[in-house]
């Protein structure tokens, strides 16, 4: 019986990950990279982009959806992400939300478009139905905005809200 | 021996053993700067932030970190929140995401085809889209976003069930005629939104999926449409009927029959609004025959007749018709006739009289005042007396200025004069015929001969004021570089076009002063007379004389042959070929967008078009009009149940008929 051949993921924090090669190729950052190497037993390839937290979640994902591919999620989201993605998804998404865009960043890097896709949708689903007061506390972000501008922006997009 | 010197320079030419290799990291150090210096400017011109998102971590040992998330998942993120979160929540956060939410195309751009079909549905309001415009921060898409949700929206507000998007219909024409099944341009879905006819419904007509069969009778080709106001259009077709539809319930309402034997050539609409202008000098007195400003009414013609039919608009009455042989008198007390078919009439404000009618016919420019419909001016600008009439003409021009009665002018000629057509250029038009019209404006018209010489009136003196033979005109190759170029060279060219086979179709004034628009229609070599003809458009300052155009464009493509009038707008041309309109780059004539069928009507064509600045309303063959906006969503067709209407008003029927007779 043949052995499935291995990839050794190195995190940012230096933390060696061990994973099959046929689920880390859902990354396309490291698809190319084992296509461009030699044919090591067991290659190392350094993430130095993503710390070993995300970039375990990242491997949870890849060794599920490598066998159950993601559904695609609807441009633009109906209602909630809950409403359109798998149980085990669901659970998956149950993190803090530093973590949660520090997978989108791990993603991002790692070239796994069904996983930026569920996480971008995650945090689009968190940002839907919320004020724009509410998503500067959720973000911390500081509004720059003066009270004219606002109401000049308002003004302008009244037809979206008859839409 | 000349020895280079090579001056090396210690910072950047570290390590460099030859000059090959120190140029070599010149060149990489040059390129790389560049690199550089270029982001910076495409950051600077494009106001890009380089980070959106800065979150805050927080780790177990209570310290902070930040996090930055860069412009691609952010994007990515944006692109699942609906256009209201876009605009109204995450806008409206800071003011790098009101720039990526607002400016960002491609997020508005799939939003776009999301929201109104697939992508062969470009957008088509030509004043909001640059085409060549490939900035991806720029927002023109969330314009043209916007301003169709919003022309939907003020459509959805009055007539919810008439919304429909004609690309979905298109997908479904196309599957439906790939099929055996062909419906014959006979089958109607009333509902918009479920317009299109599966092939499966096709074989199962009935009433309650409102399916619909056109009246055979209903079915012929609209010729002519005038709208009356903002919401009520009137529709001519070739059989002589004239229809008029309410663009606000939807329905057609009234049919006018019986006055014209055959197709109906101009309509135009007489409103209160013109009635109520009254010359102090006018007296209306002492003419049964009058207007009143209360009404709404129109005027009708047809070529074989060579008659103008007036009809009140609400009761239906056909209350006069000014047939060739009637006399149409005049202020001063003579009188003339309508000679010839009536080419044209139309309803313009000058500046002696206020509102008149213009009627143009091969021979004269005639002007009528609106109340009474009494000839106000005549103008025969291809008069030319004999020689021993010409002293019987001063004679009784002297006569007339003697009896100095009022200052309305009309020239007495002897009808027999001109009444033989100068067919000296072999052309179809007679060289000595009016081809086309326009008031440039309230003191000037300007006209078209047969032979292609442009004549510029002064209204108010009578005087032909510019004479342009348009033969000598130089046209401006569009293909070279807009170089002006000789008519002759440019039927060298296009040597498929002969001389003869080159003539001016159609005058429209710009919106710039003094500058007009000539069409220029092609016709190829063996025209059967019949087939719409390809455009070209020359824009010239008549002032200036026509020696060197302003600039010329041609209309659309070559391939594509333009039927009816050429519609001219601040932003856009629009044409209309026979199975589509399309619309047309102001400056350069180059299609932006092509509105394909709307209605799973099967072959219908679009007999002539409306064009205002709300929409577009077509004339089709079948006899009924289909409205579409400039945002491509359908916005209403004509029920054509033919039989239920009549059926259901009989009274108007009745009312028509009597006005008949």
């Amino acid at each position: 019986m043949s052995e499935t051949k291995q990839v050794e993921l190195t995190s940012k924090d230096k933390v060696s990950f061990k994973v099959d090669r046929d689920v880390i190729l859902m990354s396309g950052l490291v698809k190319d990279m084992l296509e461009e190497g030699d044919e090591d037993e067991t290659p190392i390839i350094p993430i130095p982009n993503v710390d070993s937290k995300p970039l375990q979640k990242v491997i949870e994902y890849c060794q599920y959806h490598h066998k159950e591919p993601a559904q695609e999620i609807e441009k633009p989201l109906k209602g909630k992400i809950e409403d359109v993605i798998c149980d085990w998804d669901k659970k998956f998404l149950e993190i803090d939300q530093s973590l949660l865009i520090e997978l989108i960043m791990a993603a991002n890097y790692l070239n796994i478009k069904d996983l930026l896709d569920l996480t971008c949708a995650k945090v689009a689903s968190m940002i839907k139905g919320k004020s724009p007061e509410q998503i500067r506390e959720m973000f911390g972000i500081e509004n720059d905005f003066t009270p004219e501008e606002e109401a000049k922006i308002r003004e302008e997009n009244k037809w979206c809200e008859e839409a | 021996m000349i020895r280079k010197k090579v001056r090396r320079n210690p910072a950047s030419g570290d390590g460099a053993q030859s000059l090959e290799e120190l140029n070599r990291i010149r060149k990489e150090q040059y390129l790389k700067k560049k690199a550089m210096l270029q982001d910076l400017v495409n950051a600077q011109k494009k106001d890009i932030p380089i980070q959106y998102i800065i979150l805050i971590k927080q780790y177990e040992d209570e310290t902070f970190d930040e996090i930055y998330v860069a412009l691609d998942p952010m994007l990515h993120i944006f692109s699942f929140l609906s256009p209201h979160d876009l605009l109204l929540k995450v806008g409206l956060v800071c003011k790098s995401w009101y720039f990526l939410s607002f400016r960002t195309n491609f997020l508005w751009q799939s939003l776009y085809y999301k929201e109104f079909g697939d992508v062969q549905a470009r957008p088509i309001h030509t004043a909001l889209l640059d085409e060549d415009d490939d900035s991806e921060f720029d927002g023109h898409w969330k314009k043209v976003f916007s301003f169709r949700v919003d022309l939907r929206n003020k459509w959805y507000n009055n007539s919810p069930d008439r919304v429909g998007y004609c690309d979905i219909m298109e997908s479904e024409i196309v599957k439906s005629t790939r099929t055996k099944y062909t419906n014959k341009g006979e089958l109607f879905r009333k509902d918009a939104h479920t317009a299109c006819v599966g092939e499966d419904e096709i074989g199962t007509e009935s009433e309650n999926k409102k399916l619909y069969r056109v009246n055979p009778e209903d079915r012929s080709t609209i010729t002519t449409m005038c709208l009356i106001g903002s919401d009520r259009l009137l529709a001519g077709d070739a059989r002589g009927v004239i229809k008029l539809f309410n663009l606000r319930s939807f329905q057609q309402v009234k049919k006018f029959v019986g006055a014209h034997q055959t197709s109906v050539h101009k309509i135009v609409a007489i409103t209160p609004e013109h009635l109520k202008f009254k010359s102090d000098d006018m007296s209306v007195l002492g003419y049964s025959f009058k207007l009143e400003a209360t009404h709404h009414y129109f005027l009708s013609n047809d070529f074989q007749n060579n008659s103008i039919c007036v009809w009140d608009l609400e009761t239906g009455l056909l209350l006069k018709r000014f047939r060739g042989t009637d006399k149409v008198h005049s202020v001063s007390g003579s009188s003339t006739h309508l000679n010839g078919t009536v080419l044209d009439m139309r309803i313009c404000t000058i500046n002696e009289y206020g509102p008149v009618l213009f009627v143009i016919t091969p021979k004269n420019v005639e002007i009528y005042e609106l109340n009474t419909l009494r000839l106000l001016k005549l103008y025969r600008p291809f008069y030319e007396p004999k020689k021993h009439e010409i002293v019987t003409k001063k004679l009784i021009d002297a006569a007339i200025e003697s009896f100095d009665k009022d200052d309305i002018e009309v020239e007495q000629e002897e009808e027999e004069a001109d009444d033989n057509f100068d067919d000296d250029t072999g052309m179809n038009q007679p060289s000595k015929t009016l081809v086309c019209f326009e008031l440039l404006d309230g003191n000037t018209f300007a006209f078209v001969s047969g032979d292609m010489k442009l004549y510029v009136y002064n209204l108010s003196n009578g005087i032909c004021v510019k004479k342009m033979d348009m033969k000598h005109t130089k046209m401006l190759d569009i293909d070279n570089y807009n170089r002006p170029t000789s008519i002759d060279s440019f039927k060298k060219k296009y040597n498929k076009f002969k001389e003869s086979d080159v003539l001016i179709t159609q005058i429209a004034k710009t919106n710039l002063e003094g500058q007009i628009a000539l069409v220029l229609s092609l016709r190829p070599s063996g025209y059967n007379g019949y087939d719409p003809l390809k455009s070209y458009i020359k824009y010239f300052d008549y002032r200036f004389g026509c020696e060197n155009p302003v600039r010329s464009c041609q209309v659309g493509n070559y391939d594509y042959y333009s039927s009816g009038k050429i519609f001219f707008d601040d932003d856009k041309i629009i044409q209309c070929t026979q199975s589509h309109i399309q619309l047309l780059g102001r400056w350069d004539g180059t299609l932006k967008q092509e509105l394909l069928p709307t209605l799973n009507v099967g072959y219908y064509t679009i007999a002539n078009f409306i064009a205002d600045d709300r929409f577009l309303i077509m004339g089709t063959s079948f006899g009924g009009i289909v409205v579409n906006d400039y945002g491509g969503n359908l916005l209403y067709w004509s029920d054509l149940k033919g039989r239920k209407l009549v059926d259901d008003e009989p009274k108007e029927e009745d009312k028509m008929d009597d006005s008949q007779d």
